[in-house]
């Protein structure tokens, strides 16, 4: 096992001037996963770039998290059961549980669309998209066919969510363009190298939303919702209540071209309106239309609502939108650390978790370029680039240096051995996954456990020391990837915790233990 | 302004002539700045858009007359101006530790090319060696300014971008972009009303500064003046049209 953080941190305290240590402690854990598969090591044209994704989720119930890895270029994705009770191991149960998906796949999104207590796969891919119904945790069958959602485009990430409050998982699939493997598009020009072509100069796709009818059926909403304004190169989205309505709403993070946020106007028929513009979620601060690959919420500004992370081209800055309780977006990325530092590298996933149990949540962002060329000399950025991870402090993110260059995509977050803290698994576009135990020192923190599926739940944290937090219960909105867990970790003595469900019912809870796992029924 | 008089240089003073070095990283303020006469055609050639030219002949004058710091700057301005900053920071870091040789402008472009670089910290060394020998260059102290913002203090900040108004009276280019970026000090502090006469001001000396016009039509939104929002946004995307036609075209991604 190779160490690969472990870093002094300076945080100056203006009473004691004490400098601490950053508690975060990563450690890279060696597996037997397979490599991921996108195409040739060194991509030729745009549609190997993105690499394939991953999710994080409990199959079987069994209150461990297991690992779906997706694989393109007719590679067969994989199932990986978790069977390392308090250390972290995985067998490959792909072929066990019936799962064979061998075609261009990319992404992947968990959700139980059948409302039966197991989670269910729907993949994207370059043609037509699966969906994997999951039977007891035993056997998974694909009925993307019968359910009416295999559609054909060049799909990315997909997310499930309540988008219409009837009570089940509808389905919002982002598309990137049209992408033709016997004419893929000239060669382009960038810093004045010769690289892939794409994505402009070529043709959008629109964006697919599926109700959920609830028989095993799905129809093509997009229209209906009103998502069909505008084409884009959408790589990812992000369904939670940013309005404080009670209502599900959509981000959408486009590649080159504005954003998208379609606010859920409560009407019947149900109805979405896009108000990127007007909310200033459309662009940065600055009117820049950015390269949107990776997207985190989290109320970094402690104000209930969630507050938006997007990572982006390099020679750019990642961007974080902060929600406001008017219904504006701000640019808040320099104030927070989050701007120049990011400049020279191209980010993917990104997530936040409170790493380090101390309350607040961190910032964790995979990079790599999308071209073979890149170097610093021709592109101030390289091919291999490293993580960044970012320690929340009281007003700023701070870095913490991480070791080694990789060329990543796709990460998800959970606790993988059960010992309260969050682990990471990352992959690499068509590279090796990494699974990165966190060795943090702290006490045992307070598991909320929700027992049944609750994307878009919220829950508002009153600590004993009178702090506030809120946080959601989301699929963590990875690059073509899924982190869904229904468990929260809490690292503060709490005095109450308030559940928002996703239909906009409320439960209170007080007198809850100051560790271990609290679950809610 | 920055002759060079070193006893020992291949420069004669004498013969220098004045060519103006653009310093517009972020905008387009300007300094007279002596160049020995042998490297005119250097320059112009990268003015003109031609750096690959420019290096070819900057190495063979190199070859004959050593890596003095005109030379290695021009180097620096050469990848500089194809926005590859990290090949510029190598050159301008050459040309400063030219020690017997001094060219003080090769600092305040060092400090962009960091600054581009996302390298903070070696940015604002950079722009604070360069002020040593010019205190009041206003266009290193905005680029102070922009760094005490990524640092979250915004009273430095807002301090900093006053003086560069102050400094910059007769300079409408640096005046704009220190009045718009003092406006957006005010905004971080949700300011809004503080920030639009900053934002107008800045937008009546330079048109031309479309970051600006999109920063005051949002405030104008959060105001609840749609119809001047609506404005400002179309002029916002009329001058970034005008300022920046290579968001529009169709092979590249944005920078």
């Amino acid at each position: 096992m190779k160490r690969i953080a472990l870093v002094l941190v300076a945080v100056s305290c203006q009473e004691s001037q004490v400098q601490e240590q950053s508690k975060i402690v990563f450690t890279d854990v060696q597996t037997t996963i397979a490599p991921t598969v996108c195409g040739s090591e060194t991509p030729i044209s745009i549609i190997e770039v993105n690499g394939t994704g991953l999710a994080l989720f409990d199959f079987d119930n069994d209150d461990d998290l297991d690992l779906f890895v997706v694989n393109a270029s007719n590679n067969p994705c994989r199932l990986y059961e978790n069977v390392g009770e308090d250390s972290i191991a995985f067998i490959d149960v792909t072929e066990q549980l019936g799962i064979h998906i061998q075609r261009w796949a990319t992404g992947v999104a968990v959700g139980d669309i059948n409302g039966d207590g197991f989670e269910d796969l729907y993949i994207t891919c370059h043609g037509p998209n699966a969906l994997l119904l999951n039977h007891g945790g035993e056997i998974f069958e694909e009925v993307a066919e019968k359910a009416g959602v295999a559609d054909v485009g060049w799909g990315t990430s997909a997310r499930f969510g309540d988008l219409d409050g009837d009570g089940d998982m509808d389905l919002y699939v982002c598309n990137y363009l049209e992408f033709d493997f016997e004419n893929p598009p000239a060669i382009a020009v960038y810093k004045g190298q010769a690289v892939l072509g794409g994505p402009h100069g070529m043709t959008p796709e629109l964006d697919v939303v599926f109700e959920n009818k609830g028989d095993g059926i799905f129809r093509d909403a997009t229209k209906a919702w009103g998502f069909d304004s505008e084409p884009a190169f959408t790589l990812n989205a992000a369904i939670l209540d940013f309005t404080g309505d009670g209502l599900q709403d959509v981000f959408v993070g486009n590649d080159s071209m504005a954003n998208h946020l379609f606010i859920n106007t409560g009407e019947t028929p149900t109805r979405f309106e896009n108000r990127a513009v007007q909310t200033g979620s459309a662009t940065n601060g600055d009117g820049a239309m950015q390269a949107t690959m990776g997207i985190a919420v989290a109320d970094v500004n402690n104000n209930g609502r969630p507050d938006i992370f997007t990572t982006n081209f390099s020679s750019d800055t990642n961007t974080l939108l902060l929600n406001d309780a008017s219904g504006f977006f701000d640019d808040r990325t320099k104030r927070y650390g989050l701007g120049l530092l990011s400049r020279t590298l191209l980010g993917w996933t990104c997530g936040f978790h409170d790493f380090d149990l101390d309350g607040d949540e961190d910032l964790f962002i995979v990079n790599g370029h999308v071209y073979p060329n890149a170097t610093m000399e021709t592109m101030d950025s390289n091919r291999s680039q490293p993580v960044l991870l970012m320690e929340r402090t009281s007003t700023r993110f701070e870095q913490v240096p991480i070791l080694g260059e990789y060329r990543d995509r796709a990460a998800v977050f959970g606790d993988l051995d059960n010992d309260g803290d969050i682990d990471v698994i990352i992959a690499q576009r068509s590279g090796d996954i990494r699974v990165v135990r966190n060795d943090s020192q702290h006490p045992p923190p307070l598991t909320i456990a929700l027992e049944s599926s609750c994307l878009g739940a919220k829950l508002d944290v009153l600590y004993k020391d009178g702090s506030r937090a809120t946080r959601w219960i989301t699929d963590g909105f990875g690059f073509q990837s899924s982190s869904l867990s229904n468990r929260l970790v809490l690292a503060k003595p709490v005095a109450s915790l308030e559940v928002t469900w996703p239909d906009g019912k409320k439960q209170m809870y007080t007198h809850l233990p100051n560790a271990g796992i609290f679950t809610i029924h | 302004m920055y002759a060079n008089t070193h006893p020992n240089s291949i420069f004669k003073p004498l013969i220098c002539l004045v060519i103006l070095v653009f310093l517009g990283c972020e905008g387009t303020v300007s300094e007279q700045v002596k160049l020995h006469s042998s490297l005119k055609r250097h320059h112009v050639l990268i003015q003109e858009g031609n750096s690959g030219s420019a290096r070819v002949r900057l190495i063979q004058f190199m070859e004959l007359n050593g890596e003095t710091s005109h030379p290695l700057f021009l180097m620096g301005l050469s990848y500089h101006s194809e926005k590859k900053y990290a090949k510029a920071a190598e050159w301008f870091t050459k040309s400063t530790v030219a020690f017997e040789d001094p060219f003080p402008l090769a600092w305040h472009y060092l400090g962009w090319s960091q600054l581009y670089l996302g390298a903070i910290e070696g940015s604002q060394i950079s722009f604070e060696h360069y002020l040593r020998t010019n205190p009041d260059e206003p266009d290193s102290l905005f680029a102070l300014g922009l760094l005490a913002m990524e640092s979250g203090d915004l009273k430095k900040a807002e301090a900093i971008f006053n003086t560069v108004v102050r400094l910059a009276v007769t300079n409408n280019a640096i005046r704009a972009k220190a009045l718009a970026r003092w406006a957006d000090t005010l905004t971080e502090c949700n300011d809004w009303e503080a920030s639009l006469p900053k934002y107008k001001e800045a937008i009546e000396i330079n048109p031309d500064l479309y970051e600006a016009w999109f920063r005051y039509a949002k405030v104008l939104q959060r105001l609840g003046r749609a119809e001047e929002a609506d404005k400002a946004l179309v002029e916002f995307e009329h001058a970034r049209k005008r300022v920046r036609p290579d968001l529009y075209l169709q092979t590249r991604f944005p920078e």
